[in-house]
């Protein structure tokens, strides 16, 4: 079992979701209802289930729901991330010997690439991006909501399938590092450019302001030494009943 | 909308204050402390023990005319001490694992290696003995306020007795022989420096600003110690949750807590931690490395800490600490509260974007890119404000209460050792050991991650690699470069400590009772 | 194209894995999961090899999860290799790379799979990969545009630069002096070689 590889953790979850009913408009009618919720009335209900995931994942691709993705870059802590919806019939069946599967429910899976601990990550969607885990797992079998935040991990660790490798090929970077290590290559690289023909007293001063755009992006990176273990993976067996005072 | 005015005392509903131990929610401010541990062999005589010294143990009711009480005593269980005390299998079982295992078993987790490893602590801190601790404090009468010159040798002469008077109380509920004292007692206490008491720790800095703000605390709101609040533009208290079990917290739910509800209820957790202090080699960094940096050893040494000694923040007043103002007349909580804003009502400001813009208006306002406090300096890391962004939401839940206290005597200048007796013992108080003081010193003192430092660790109190260096950012208005400190050695050491539970008092007479039902 | 952001590819293949023993008497499930805790990590990880490779996994799907009642309790009729990767470019040539990187514990896994023809044939392998396929339905990434060998390439600038500037700090450090420096640095950070994967 190897969940975690240098400063990054793989997460995998698999959630149930219902089939969509036959409808007349199918994905169009999802797909206006959608817009309705998002421009007009948003307590409007819509059906749980796959189709109406595929709309929403549509429509954010489309543009919709930007803050989704903005957050999730301005948290920068995801490397790469993925929700990939597999339909009841479309697990691959290669050869007639093998089973056909005969499956109730459509599945959900999501895989993420993250820095930190299990628990810091899923709080941090739960506290910083409510709205857009709901938008993405409201349709999912007894989903509880993201908010408040211990149901929410209750859900997502019962869904989740410890990963058997894990390769990394940056294992001693974080995101940040490695964003703060592109955007530093950039500015090197057009500082390079501009003060190639630069008078030495005109350099001193470029090369300083040229340091001053880099200046967060000067973190050492590697893996740290003495690797220490994250704490373990908020397991549901220390959860006790929550009582009210 | 105009915003409120923030209220002088926090709002409601009020905790149970009478309950709740005075350690958590009044900081037991006194001048010294002495910090006593028990083992418990016998869980009988055990119970008995703790139950005479529950009867001394003072709660968070402020006393006559909204001062501190006149004396205090807290106590502290470990989780081989409710073990060792008869606590029913199946009640244990549902504490936290982060509290179960104790701080040695988790030395990694904190990045406890090096010199701060375990196999360097006091042999007190490795012998798994620990079980019970009673903190004993000093309040003997003084003459003036705090920063007065008074007559030292009377007072500490008075302070000592009557530390001695308190701790003689405390043996005096006869622990009986299942339970045994250990040795040695931590002695801790307000430095002396030139015959004045102050709040400072033994590199000079005044200490023990930006306590949380706690909803239904009772004690009056320091601004700049809770939450920012950007709809209300104002400062709120913190959910007694994050420092009270059995409350509902920042995440909007009253968390899970240890089985019976009476046993867990007002109580909370406490990480006691003993700091040594290398002073002279902080001192030597500073002179050394202060040479090359333009500003000097003074400004070398504010940039790491984020405030120049006297406490004055650096973004606030970036280039020279607040001027010497006459010291106020203290006659109330409000005054104190008034005076302390100066330390601690400020923001830094964030930006999700790589540098600042060249402006020259960096003088005040946000400070987001970290020119005037940089990113990675101590009070910056340990206590983020609103600079990680997201309206405070990733902060929020981050908070811990300092109950500490220096120990060892103030080493003038050209007279400092690395060796002796001198430090800080470290007391952070939260509702979840793992989720606020653990995170933050793995995730923000001893890693540089959420603050685009990388690997590079808090320049004070982190725990430094070889080459350990601080990033100081450069100034895009002036065009002054950042600085590179190189080589940081390592300037707090920790010997040893544990993780404590603190009961409610409620909690102290069903354990001291053996009447908690195993649910 | 929703498999791709930037120019980084999200790949996720599910391959039934075969009921019953394999020739040794394990069943293929297990000695499938022992074969993947034996294979080497780090830079001497078989994916090292594959060209553009930033994050690769496998997992082994035993079933799904029951959400409890009073949802209905759906099992899979075989149990699956999960494998996904994020990596730089195309399918095709990634398959291909993959083939010749690696054909020896290729077989160790997917000699376990229902199907697997090996990796004689370039044709059947992809195609057997590419039967295996599931499309993406939305894929985030946080730095897409850049391959692996930039990112490298970059963690490398950024400690080459983070030396230099600490060499060259100070007042003493004049325009006329820091200069040539400065280009030698430039010299030397262009020769140097990428870092290998898994290194940084």
């Amino acid at each position: 079992m190897a969940n975690q590889t240098g400063k990054s953790y793989a997460m995998n979850v698999l959630t149930a979701m219902e089939r969509p009913g036959w409808r007349p408009l199918g994905k169009l009618g999802t797909i206006l209802k959608l817009l309705l919720r998002d421009k007009f009335f948003p307590t409007l209900q819509l059906p749980r289930n796959t189709r109406t995931l595929e709309c929403v994942f549509w429509s954010i691709g489309k543009g919709a729901a930007p803050e989704i993705q903005r957050n999730l870059v301005e948290l920068s802590f995801i490397h790469f991330a993925r929700w990939v919806i597999i339909k009841h019939d479309q697990f691959p069946r290669l050869d007639p010997s093998q089973p056909a599967e005969s499956l109730q429910y459509d599945w959900l899976f999501f895989e993420s690439n993250f820095n930190g601990s299990w628990q810091e990550y899923i709080e941090a969607f739960s506290r910083v991006i409510p709205g857009g885990m709901d938008n993405i797992w409201n349709w999912s079998v007894k989903y509880p909501g993201s908010v408040p935040i211990s149901p929410f991990l209750d859900y997502i660790r019962a869904g989740q399938a410890d990963t058997d490798y894990y390769y990394n090929a940056t294992p001693g970077s974080s995101t940040k590092d490695i964003l703060g290590a592109l955007d530093l290559q950039e500015r090197l690289r057009r500082f390079a450019t501009e003060s190639a023909a630069l008078a030495p007293a005109d350099f001193r001063r470029a090369y300083d302001h040229f340091l001053i755009s880099i200046q967060g992006d000067l973190g050492t990176t590697g893996s740290y030494p003495e690797s220490s273990p994250l704490p373990d993976d908020g397991s549901a067996a220390r959860r006790a009943p929550v009582h009210a005072s | 909308m105009s915003a409120p005015t923030s209220p002088a005392v926090a709002p409601t509903p009020l905790l149970d204050l009478d309950d709740i131990q005075g350690i958590v929610l009044r900081g037991n401010a006194y001048h010294y402390a002495r910090y006593c541990f028990f083992e418990i062999t016998d869980a009988a005589e055990g119970r008995a023990f703790v139950g005479r010294v529950s009867e001394l143990v003072t709660n968070s009711q402020l006393g006559p005319s909204g001062r501190k009480q006149p004396r205090a005593m807290s106590i502290a269980l470990t989780w081989q001490g409710l073990k060792a005390l008869g606590v029913p299998a199946r009640s244990l079982d549902s504490f936290p694992l982060d509290f179960k295992q104790g701080m040695l078993a988790r030395a990694g987790i904190l990045r406890d290696i090096g010199e701060d490893a375990p196999a360097n602590w006091e042999p007190l801190w490795r012998s798994g003995r620990v079980h019970v601790m009673v903190a004993v404090y000093s309040h003997a009468e003084r003459p003036g306020e705090m920063g007065e010159k008074v007559d030292m040798t009377v007072q500490v002469r008075n302070d000592k007795a009557e530390l001695k008077r308190e701790f003689d109380t405390l043996m005096g509920c006869d622990p009986g022989p299942g339970v045994t004292l250990l040795d040695p007692q931590q002695d801790a206490g307000m430095l002396v420096i030139d015959g004045r008491f102050c709040n400072k720790e033994h590199f000079g800095f005044s200490d023990g600003y930006s306590q949380p703000d706690i909803a239904g605390s009772g004690a009056p709101l320091i601004r700049g110690g809770g939450k920012w609040d950007e709809t209300l533009k104002t400062w709120l208290p913190l959910a007694a949750g994050e420092f009270v079990l059995g409350q509902r917290d920042e995440a909007g739910e009253i968390p899970p807590a240890p089985v019976p509800n009476l046993l867990s209820r007002n109580g909370t957790y406490l990480v006691y931690r003993k700091l040594h202090q290398k002073v002279k080699s902080f001192r030597d960094y500073l002179r050394r490395a202060g040479q090359d940096y333009p500003g000097g050893a003074e400004l070398l040494a504010a940039k790491m800490v984020g405030r120049w000694a006297d406490g004055t923040p650096l973004v606030l007043s970036p280039d020279h600490p607040y001027p010497e103002r006459p010291k106020p007349k203290i006659k109330s909580a409000e005054d104190y509260v008034e005076v302390l804003r100066a330390f601690t009502d400020f923001r830094y400001g964030y930006d999700p974007g790589p540098v600042a813009p060249g402006s020259d208006r960096l003088a005040e306002g946000p400070d987001p890119y970290g020119v005037r406090c940089p990113l990675g300096s101590h009070t910056r890391r340990t206590n983020p404000r609103d600079s990680l962004g997201f309206g405070g939401t990733l902060v929020n839940r981050r908070r811990i209460l300092r109950r500490g206290l220096p120990y060892g005597d103030w080493q003038p200048e050209g007279k400092e050792d690395d060796d002796g007796e001198h430090g800080v013992v470290m007391m952070p108080l939260n509702a979840s050991i793992e989720r606020q003081f653990e995170f933050v010193q793995r995730e923000w003192v001893n890693y540089g991650n959420d603050f685009h430092q990388g690997n590079d660790p808090d320049p004070v109190i982190g725990n430094h690699p070889p080459g350990a260096k601080m990033v100081i950012p450069g100034n895009p208005g002036t065009g002054r470069p950042p600085h590179i400190c190189p080589s940081m050695p390592q300037f707090v050491v920790n010997r040893g400590g544990d993780y404590f539970f603190v009961p409610s008092l409620t909690a102290l007479r069903i354990i001291a009772e053996g009447k908690i039902e195993d649910a | 194209m929703a498999n791709k952001s930037g120019q980084a590819y999200g790949l996720t293949l599910l391959s039934p894995i075969l009921a019953g023993t394999d020739p040794s008497g394990d069943p293929h499930h297990m000695a499938l999961r022992a074969a993947l805790s034996e294979m080497p990590n780090g830079p001497q990880s078989p994916l090292a090899a594959v060209a553009g490779t930033h994050l690769a996994r496998w997992v082994v799907i035993d079933d799904v999860p029951f959400p409890g009642v009073p949802s209905h309790e759906d099992h899979l009729a075989s149990r699956y290799l999960l494998f996904t990767a994020c990596f730089d470019g195309e399918l095709v040539p990634y398959l291909e790379a993959m083939r010749t990187g690696m054909p020896g514990w290729l077989e160790q896994i997917y000699g376990h799979c229902i199907g697997y023809p090996g990796t004689a044939d370039s044709g059947a392998f992809r195609r057997y990969m590419v039967s295996c396929q599931v499309e993406t339905s939305f894929f985030v990434a946080a730095y897409g545009a850049a391959t692996l060998p930039a990112v490298l390439r970059a963690l490398d600038a950024q400690r080459r630069m983070i030396a230099f500037i600490q060499s060259h700090q100070g007042p003493t450090w004049t325009g006329d002096r820091l200069q040539p420096e400065f280009r030698k640095f430039l010299v030397q950070l262009e020769q140097a070689p990428t870092p290998a994967p898994a290194t940084l």
